[in-house]
């Protein structure tokens, strides 16, 4: 396995209420385990809010978790010294969401990407140079764009910068943390095309965070499913999509819009918001919008267990 | 993959665009340039020696050879504000800008590190804050004795929590911006986030505080040499000036004026480059 990651937990407190503020906790992860193969792609999905993001930080110690280990390439990241900690990060990366506030606004393209060369003491000067303007044409990107500072480029492009960056080092895992909800449907098509170019190629692993189950599916070879903080499904794509054992996948999977007029059918009801995760309810965490929910839903949490081999699904009314 | 055509380059002139569409910033900056210029210049454009007394034109008026009349010892007031424009400026400057390193410095730390850092840092700097800087200026002064060092020295640290509390607060919004948690995962060390990604964000804020600290820094300069705490004289200085003028307020009015109405435009000058660069680099004006 090249990534590792065993009952990771991290509970923020936030301040709350007036006039008095109290202290609550939000559990964004409550006990998750996944890991990733070597030129794997991985796809953790789930509503906003259920810890995806969450996790895809805490294993690149982004922040600190409160519980866990995270193990890559069989060394510990988390209790990685500084020196140790610097060396891992050479070899997993992370592309944001939002293109326009993960690029320094003052820095040029190409001393952007040529920094992490000099820093790591890959590369300097004319080498670092023309290591970076390879970099570009991979991404896509014309050499022109060296000398241009971020705002000159419209989102996807923007995107192609972010990905450029979280390539100069070479590494071997990419956290792609929703590379492309904040862009238009075409251009999203064009980055999902790189980076399986990119995967291809340079044989990358991949942990894709999504809240699309349309791009998981396309990217990913294994899925993971979460729901407020917990893995409630995981297995291969095509099964977790086809054959859906979590009454929440199942309803996930509705909600994705399939472009095809003929293929519209009866829907599955949701009923409710997503319960706040301050104050999660009893039980599975899911009992109050789940359509099967029976008595011992609201008491006893589901374990994750095995139902197929690598099929894992936390329900107790799964078979 | 076919790449991808970029927009032409944009014209950098929005800022230059925007700085000049009010007249309020250019006028500063002529305002400030000139007392600047008459500062550095001040051997060749005073008509006298500051210093030299004249005890015959005693608090002599305007007249063709005193353009702007003599003080109580005769000596050429407005060869005094042109010398003194020299100590008042430099001053100003030199603790401005102590005040901007230092405080900036710690302010980017205590904003970036966060926890018990920035707990300690911020109550500090509350405290400092909470002494009217007038009176931290006169505490600071009478401990030490007045000199043109200490006073300098004075002045930069009335001006420290100012640029501590824009600085951190600056950080502490640019922290939460993706792009510190891509330098941090590309392994850059602290140092180098700080002051190589952090500190460029912030310093069109700390530009626009630090041009409206220097008319303070001026201010309190010549508040503590009124009251007697300034350079030693006979050194002129702005706020000395004044006071030796207002011991003869009533049998010469004008000598407490004269450097009075000098101390006035260079306020109204930085005032109004700070203003005038506040609206500029302000991204929500529009071009």
């Amino acid at each position: 396995m090249l990534l590792d990651v065993v009952d990771l937990a991290k509970t923020f407190t936030l301040r709350q209420g007036w006039p008095v503020p109290t202290l609550v906790d939000v559990r964004a992860l409550d006990g998750v385990s996944f890991s990733v193969d070597r030129s794997e792609a991985l796809g953790v999905v789930g509503e906003s809010g259920c810890g995806k993001s969450t996790a895809a930080r805490a294993a690149l110690r982004l922040i600190e978790p409160d519980r866990g280990r995270v193990m890559f390439d069989g060394r510990d990241v988390l209790t990685a010294k500084p020196a140790e900690l610097r060396a891992l990060r050479r070899r997993m990366q992370i592309v944001f969401q939002d293109p326009a506030s993960a690029r320094d606004p003052r820095q040029r393209v190409g001393s952007a990407l040529m920094e992490p060369l000099a820093v790591h003491g890959v590369a300097r000067g004319d080498v670092a140079r023309k290591r970076v303007l390879a970099i570009l044409d991979e991404v896509g990107l014309p050499k022109t764009a060296f000398d241009r500072f971020p705002h000159e480029f419209s989102g996807g492009q923007r995107q192609r910068i972010g990905i450029a960056r979280a390539l100069a080092l070479e590494p071997d895992l990419i956290f792609a943390d929703e590379p492309v909800s904040a862009l238009d449907v075409s251009v999203q098509a064009q980055i999902l095309r790189l980076l399986d170019e990119l995967k291809q190629r340079r044989r990358l692993a991949f942990v894709f965070v999504s809240h699309d189950l349309g791009v998981v599916r396309h990217f990913c070879e294994r899925t993971v499913v979460m729901y407020l903080g917990r893995i409630i499904e995981s297995g291969p794509t095509g099964q977790i999509f086809d054959a859906p054992k979590h009454p929440y996948t199942k309803v996930l999977r509705e909600a994705s819009p399939v472009p095809d007029p003929a293929v519209a059918k009866a829907k599955v009801a949701i009923e409710g918001e997503p319960p706040s995760p301050v104050a999660p309810p009893p039980g599975c965490h899911f009992h109050p919008r789940c359509p099967l929910a029976t008595d011992i839903c609201r008491t006893q949490a589901p374990a994750l267990r095995d139902i197929a081999p690598g099929r894992r699904v936390a329900c107790h009314h799964a078979s | 993959m076919s790449a991808a055509s970029l927009p032409a380059p944009r014209a950098r002139n929005s800022f230059l665009s925007r700085a000049t569409r009010s007249p309020a910033l250019l006028i500063g900056i002529v305002l400030v340039g000139l007392c600047v210029a008459m500062a550095l210049f001040a051997p060749w454009l005073s008509p006298y020696d500051p210093d030299e007394q004249d005890v015959l034109n005693r608090l002599a008026g305007a007249s063709r050879e005193h353009w702007l009349g003599a003080d109580s010892f005769g000596r050429d007031v407005l060869s005094r504000i042109i010398w003194g424009a020299q100590i008042s400026l430099f001053v100003g400057f030199v603790s401005t800008l102590a005040g901007v390193v230092i405080g900036v410095l710690i302010g980017v730390v205590s904003g970036y590190y966060g926890g018990w850092v920035d707990r300690v840092i911020s109550g500090a700097n509350d405290v400092l804050m909470s002494f009217p800087q007038i009176i931290m200026g006169i505490i600071l002064v009478a401990v030490l004795g007045p000199s043109l060092f200490n006073l300098i020295l004075a002045i930069a640290i009335t001006a420290v929590p100012a640029f501590v509390r824009i600085a951190r607060g600056s950080t502490l919004a640019m922290k939460e911006r993706d792009f510190v948690d891509a330098c941090r995962s590309l392994g850059y060390s602290d140092m180098r986030i700080m002051f190589g990604h952090i500190l460029p964000n912030i310093m069109d804020e700390v530009v626009v505080m630090a041009s409206l600290w220097l008319a303070t820094a001026i201010r309190t300069e010549t508040t503590l040499a009124f009251i007697g705490l300034g350079a030693p004289p006979p050194t002129a200085t702005w706020g000395g000036i004044v006071r030796e003028g207002f011991e003869n307020l009533l049998d010469s009015p004008m000598l407490a004026v004269w450097p009075s109405l000098a101390i006035l435009l260079v306020m109204i000058g930085l005032n109004m480059i700070g203003d005038g660069l506040r609206d500029a680099t302000d991204p929500r004006a529009p071009t």
